[in-house]
This record gives structure tokens, C-alpha cells and sequence, in this order.
């Protein structure tokens, strides 16, 4: 991220005075980073402490040597690897289904008109903001009767249909600034209507397929309380619901080291997305958040 | 491609019936019965896409249906309609006479919308309607069907009022909206005002500061309620010792409330910091020209043309606050999750032990929880009228 910001290589000459107007505005904002930075650091550091060490403060010595194993048990011993397998097969199926139904829905919603098309519109918008806790009940109640259907699908469908709103919304813009022409031109072509979606539209809206499903990735990934009604079992939590299994574990373990190794495991793969997509993802939220 | 089509729409009328005689008619037939029709209209139109629809509603029904038999009819019904997707497909390109413009735009147009509207039904109208009817029944448990429910008239909402535990969920969340909202709301702006106002290395601090909304809030949870709030190696009471103060239990009962807080509102300025930082960059800059060369300062820049014109915003920001508040769960289950605590019990912690006791005493009381949901979703609708109400939004577009 830092990488951005260096300056042009003809230097500009710094404006001292103008920035000694903002010191306290660079004081506040160094304060929560520092912070911010401090406290993850701490863990990071931890994650490869003893528990002894923790539990006497000094983690940044490493006065033991670093213990990678840390890792190893969190990520065998303490089933981390079951729950990451499980919320990389949520997210991914998640992300992948939620476009091919939204993509379609949001294309013929922004460009073709039909008797229910204003409906649908407005029905989508007003389930994007339907709290879970209106859903979950009868939800809960119609999942009881597929009996034949394993657990993982069940919660997979449900967040599939969980982001299908907002993703079908976030597209409609997109798909609104596309030009006739392509339509027109693929038809003269003796394309069909679907294929010309297909082969056309939808690659051209690629870009906003992108920063939707990275919200949908993290959206699915960070899952909590659908999780904690569909999937708590061991088999089949997702990492939130098995890193709060995991604490509540911690009383009788006592591995400290190990619960930061965790922690650290969670907090990774979103962390690392962030790293590389902040500014799509920065982009997304005000661009898409807002005009809901 | 008759054959195929024949296969494919008796299989599921044949599951259909089996399904009915064995376990009733339900909820898990209706998948099936749509199978069979979208086979007839794929095979009498020719239609490709509906042709896929077919395979998708066929194989939703070998999820659904409950009875292994059933369920093996609903996987066979599955490869039919997959055959016949082929056969139609190969019959469409032997016949281009078939390509009619008009037609394919409307089977695509059916195609298209089904998905997203059998969602709409599936997982928001039904669902919704259903909790609505729940919260004014009686009934021994959630999965119980409609023939087993009571009419309990408003009796469910009466025990909820007259609940001490949901009386003090409504308290914390008034008060997590509240001072919450004060305190997030005032540090977002305060943030997206200094990083509007010229300052280097903005990207980097605006990321920084959203961070935590993007990791798993559970981890963060974690973070802070293992490390920060620790009394013997924690960073607070750390830097308590290194200026010899004596140290807090900040996980005790009269201090959770407000450590929950604090660490949720550290994880929640970044949203709405953003929010407020893209009405700022929608002010024209020439305003803060003119103002400047009439010489105003930046304070009084802040207060006379910023502000006020960030009131669409804040509206936008108060309404997604109020959400965030009503629907607030994850982090009063990390700082009580084993049991409750009322020092912490929110409404949904509180619907979710009425509609899962964990407790073997304690009756699943499926209405009760149903009412609760309606009354957040109310809050939320009257908050947002309200807001509606009160604040309108500018001449200026923002």
C-alpha cells in the first residue's frame, strides 16, 4: 500500500508550514494506527510464544527460540484446519453461484422491461436490508424437512441466497452503462439473446463482477450468526463459529500460543486480500454502500 | 428427444406422488411439481433456457424431498432433465427455422429472472410473512407445522415486555445506539475530516482505519477480549502498571458493557469514516476557495459549509448505525458465550435463546422469538421514517 504513495520523481518541495497546520490531525490519525498496529503485532508475536511467556508479557523476546508448532496444533490438534477447509468451500461455491444467479437477473432487470420488472427491483432493495433475525425461524423450519440433503449444502444455499439481493443490485448500475450497440451488433451476428449475454455482457461488467464477490467472499467468510443456527456442529463450522469453539475449549487446553496461532490463521486470508485489493474494496464500499 | 422429455416429466410427477402418499403433502413437493412444468414448457417451446431451469428445479428437489425413495426418483429425474437439456439443444440446432428473435428474448428473460425471484419467495417474502403469523401463535417448536399452532393474539408480545431479560436487552441496545452512535458517528467525521484536509500518505491511513471491518470480526473479538482487556498481560492494564495505577478488570460484570463497546466501535468508524469521506469529496472545492479567500478558517470552513452539507450522509450513516445496533449480535456471544449475560444481552442474543435454549429447563419458545424479530424489524422501519422525516436531503445531489 505504502508503495503507492512515493512521490513523483521530480521531488515536490515539502511546505513545512502547511503541514504543521495539520499536526494534530496527523496526531490522531498516528495514535489509532499506532495502536492498531501495536496490538496486532502483539499477537503476531504471540502466536509463536509459549504460554508461559504470554502469560508474563514478554512475547517480543522469543527468549524460547519461535514456535512454529503453534501453528501445527492450532491448525491439526484444534481442528482449524476442518474449519478453514469448510469456510473456503462456503465462500467459494458461495461466491461462484451468487453471480450466475444475480448476473442474469441483474442484466435483463436494468436492460429489458417486463410486467414485473419494477417489483422485483424494489423487492430486492427492500430484502437487502431484512434483518436475518426476520428469516431465520422459518428458514430454520424448512431446512429441518431436508432430511437428504447434508448439512454443508444446506448452509451453502443459504448463503447463496443470502447475497443474491445485494449482489443483484450492486450490478444493475453496471450493467445500465453498457451500450445498445453490443446487443444490436450480436443480433445482426445471429447471436441468441443468452448467448449474447454470455459471450458479451457479462464479460464487459467484469471488473464489478470482481469487487462483488470480493464483498461476497468476505461477506460469506465472516459469517456469523446464520452459522451459528445452520452450521455449529464441529464437522461443519465455518472459522468463525470454530474460532468461538476454540476459546470456549481454551479453559480446559490452557494453549495460548496456540489460540493466537488461530486467531492469526482467521484473520489471514481477508487480511491478505485487503492488502492487495483495499483500494477496490474501498472503491466498492462508497460506490455500491451508498446508493443501495 | 420425446423420450427424454416423457422421462423427464413423469420422474418427478412419480417422486411427487410417492412424497404424498408416504409423508403428506409439504413444503418439499413444490419443487417437484415445478420440475414437471418447466419439462413440459422446455419440450413443447424448444426452449433451451428452460430447458436449464428444468435441470436446476431437479435437482433442487433431491435436496428437498425426504424419503430415500424419493429422493433416488428426484437424482434419475435429475439425469433425465439433463438429457433432455441435450436433446433440445441438438433438435434447436437441426431446426434453425425455430430461431425466432422475439421468442428467445422472452425464454431468456424467464430464464434469467426465475433464479433471483424463486429467492426473493424462498428466502425473504415467505420467511418474512411466516415470522410475522409466528409472533401471534402458540406452538410446541419452531418446525412445528401451521395445523399444530394456537392463536395466541398478542399474548407472545405481552411475555416479552414483561420479560426482565428483554427489557434490558432493549436498555443496552438503546444505549449501544446511543452513546455508540455518538461516539462512532463524531470519530468517522472526525477522521474523514483530517484525511480530506490535505494530509500525505491518505490512502494508507484510510485503510488502515477500515481494516477491521474487513476481517473477521470474530478473530477481532478475540483479539481484543484475549490480549487488550487481559488483567495480567494485557495491553490496557500494562500501561496502567507503567504509570503505577492499579489494574482493572475490564471483563468484570460493570465493566463488560463498556469494553464490548469500546471494542466494537474500533471496528466500526472505519465504515462509516468512508461514508463520510466520499459526501466530503462530492462538496465542490471551489466553495472552500471562495470561503477561504473571504477569509474564513478551517474550523469555521467545517462548521459553515461542510456540515451542513453532509446531512445526506449522516442520514445514510444514522440509518445503516441504526441497523448495525438493532441487528448487533457477534459481539455481546464473544463477551458471554457460554451463557448469557445480562450485561450484555442484546435483542437478538435474547431471541436466539428463546428460539434455542441451550439449557435443558427452558422451553423453545418459537412465537416469543418471532415476536422479538418483528419488533426490531419495527424499530427499524420507524427509526428510518423518522430519519426520512427530519432530515431531508439537499438541492445538491451528494
Amino acid at each position: 500500500m505504502a508503495k503507492k504513495e512515493k512521490l513523483p520523481t521530480v521531488r515536490q518541495h515539502i511546505n513545512w508550514k502547511k503541514e504543521a497546520t495539520m499536526l494534530p490531525g496527523y496526531i490522531i490519525i498516528l495514535v489509532w494506527i499506532v495502536f492498531t498496529a501495536a496490538f496486532l503485532l502483539w499477537i503476531l508475536a504471540a502466536s509463536f510464544s509459549t504460554t508461559p511467556e504470554i502469560m508474563q508479557g514478554n512475547v517480543f523476546k522469543f527468549e524460547s527460540g519461535v514456535h512454529f508448532e503453534n501453528y501445527a496444533v492450532a491448525w491439526s490438534q484444534q481442528n482449524v484446519a476442518r474449519y478453514f477447509g469448510n469456510s473456503l468451500l462456503y465462500s467459494i461455491t458461495g461466491c461462484i453461484f451468487t453471480i450466475l444467479i444475480s448476473a442474469p437477473a441483474s442484466y435483463v432487470l436494468s436492460r429489458y422491461k417486463f410486467i414485473c420488472n419494477k417489483i422485483i427491483k424494489n423487492s430486492l432493495i427492500i430484502a437487502m436490508s431484512v434483518p436475518a433475525v426476520m428469516i431465520v425461524l422459518p428458514i430454520y423450519a424448512i431446512t429441518a424437512s431436508w432430511r437428504n440433503a447434508p448439512d454443508r449444502l444446506i448452509f451453502t444455499v443459504l448463503m447463496i441466497f443470502f447475497r443474491v439481493p445485494y449482489t443483484t443490485v450492486f450490478l444493475l448500475n453496471f450493467f445500465q452503462t453498457l451500450s445498445k450497440s453490443y446487443e444490436e451488433a450480436a443480433a445482426i451476428d445471429g447471436c441468441s439473446p443468452a448467448g449474447t449475454f454470455w459471450r458479451i455482457m457479462f464479460p464487459l461488467v467484469q471488473p464489478a463482477l470482481v469487487t462483488v464477490t470480493i464483498f461476497n467472499f468476505l461477506g460469506i467468510w465472516n459469517e456469523f450468526f446464520m452459522a451459528l443456527i445452520f452450521a455449529s456442529s464441529q464437522e461443519i463450522a465455518p472459522v468463525g463459529v470454530g474460532l468461538l469453539q476454540i476459546v470456549n475449549s481454551m479453559k480446559y487446553t490452557g494453549q495460548y500460543g496456540a489460540l493466537f496461532a488461530a486467531v492469526i490463521i482467521v484473520f489471514l486470508p481477508t487480511f491478505l486480500l485487503y492488502i492487495f485489493l483495499s483500494e477496490k474494496i474501498i472503491a466498492g464500499v462508497t460506490g455500491g454502500g451508498v446508493k443501495g | 428427444m420425446i423420450a427424454t422429455a416423457v422421462i423427464s416429466i413423469i420422474l418427478p410427477l412419480l417422486a411427487l406422488v410417492l412424497q404424498c402418499i408416504f409423508a403428506g403433502f409439504s413444503l418439499a413437493c413444490v419443487p417437484s411439481i415445478a420440475a414437471a412444468v418447466f419439462a413440459v414448457l422446455a419440450f413443447w417451446r424448444k426452449g433451451p433456457v428452460l430447458a436449464v431451469v428444468t435441470v436446476i428445479l431437479s435437482f433442487l428437489q433431491v435436496c428437498m424431498l425426504n424419503i430415500q425413495l424419493t429422493a433416488i426418483l428426484g437424482l434419475l429425474s435429475s439425469a433425465a432433465s439433463v438429457f433432455l437439456m441435450i436433446s433440445v439443444e441438438k433438435y434447436r440446432e437441426a431446426h434453425p427455422e425455430l430461431e425466432d428473435p422475439k421468442a428467445a428474448t422472452k425464454q431468456m428473460i424467464i430464464g434469467f429472472i426465475l433464479p433471483c425471484a424463486i429467492t426473493l419467495l424462498v428466502m425473504y417474502a415467505y420467511p418474512v410473512i411466516r415470522t410475522f403469523l409466528m409472533s401471534f401463535f402458540d406452538m410446541p417448536n419452531i418446525t412445528a407445522p401451521v395445523s399444530e399452532w394456537t392463536f395466541a393474539g398478542l399474548g407472545k408480545y405481552a411475555k416479552i415486555f414483561s420479560s426482565q431479560s428483554f427489557i434490558r436487552s432493549l436498555q443496552n441496545m438503546l444505549m449501544i445506539w446511543f452513546a455508540g452512535g455518538i461516539i462512532t458517528l463524531a470519530l468517522a467525521l472526525l477522521f474523514a475530516i483530517i484525511l480530506t484536509s490535505g494530509i500525505r500518505f491518505k490512502k494508507f491511513f484510510r485503510a488502515a482505519i477500515y481494516m477491521p471491518n474487513v476481517i473477521s470480526a470474530v478473530a477481532l473479538a478475540t483479539m481484543w477480549i484475549q490480549y487488550i482487556f487481559n488483567q495480567q498481560y494485557g495491553m490496557l492494564n500494562s500501561i496502567i502498571r507503567f504509570f503505577n495505577g492499579t489494574p482493572i478488570n475490564w471483563l468484570a460484570t460493570d465493566m463488560k458493557f463498556w469494553a464490548m463497546l469500546g471494542s466494537f466501535i474500533f471496528g466500526a468508524v472505519g465504515y462509516y469514516m468512508l461514508i463520510f469521506i466520499s459526501g466530503i469529496e462530492k462538496i465542490p472545492a471551489d466553495l472552500y476557495e471562495a470561503a477561504t479567500i473571504d477569509g474564513a478558517s478551517k474550523a469555521q470552513q467545517a462548521f459553515k459549509i461542510t456540515f451542513p452539507l453532509l446531512k445526506g450522509v449522516t442520514k445514510t450513516n444514522l440509518t445503516f448505525w441504526t441497523i448495525n445496533t438493532a441487528t448487533f449480535y457477534l459481539w455481546s456471544k464473544m463477551f458471554s458465550p457460554v451463557d448469557t449475560e445480562a450485561s450484555v444481552i442484546v435483542p437478538v442474543m435474547y431471541l436466539y435463546d428463546t428460539a434455542f435454549p441451550s439449557k435443558g429447563n427452558m422451553r423453545a419458545d418459537a412465537g416469543a422469538a418471532a415476536a422479538v424479530g418483528i419488533v426490531l424489524a419495527v424499530i427499524i422501519l420507524a427509526v428510518y421514517l423518522v430519519m426520512n422525516k427530519l432530515i431531508k436531503d439537499d438541492d445538491i445531489e451528494l
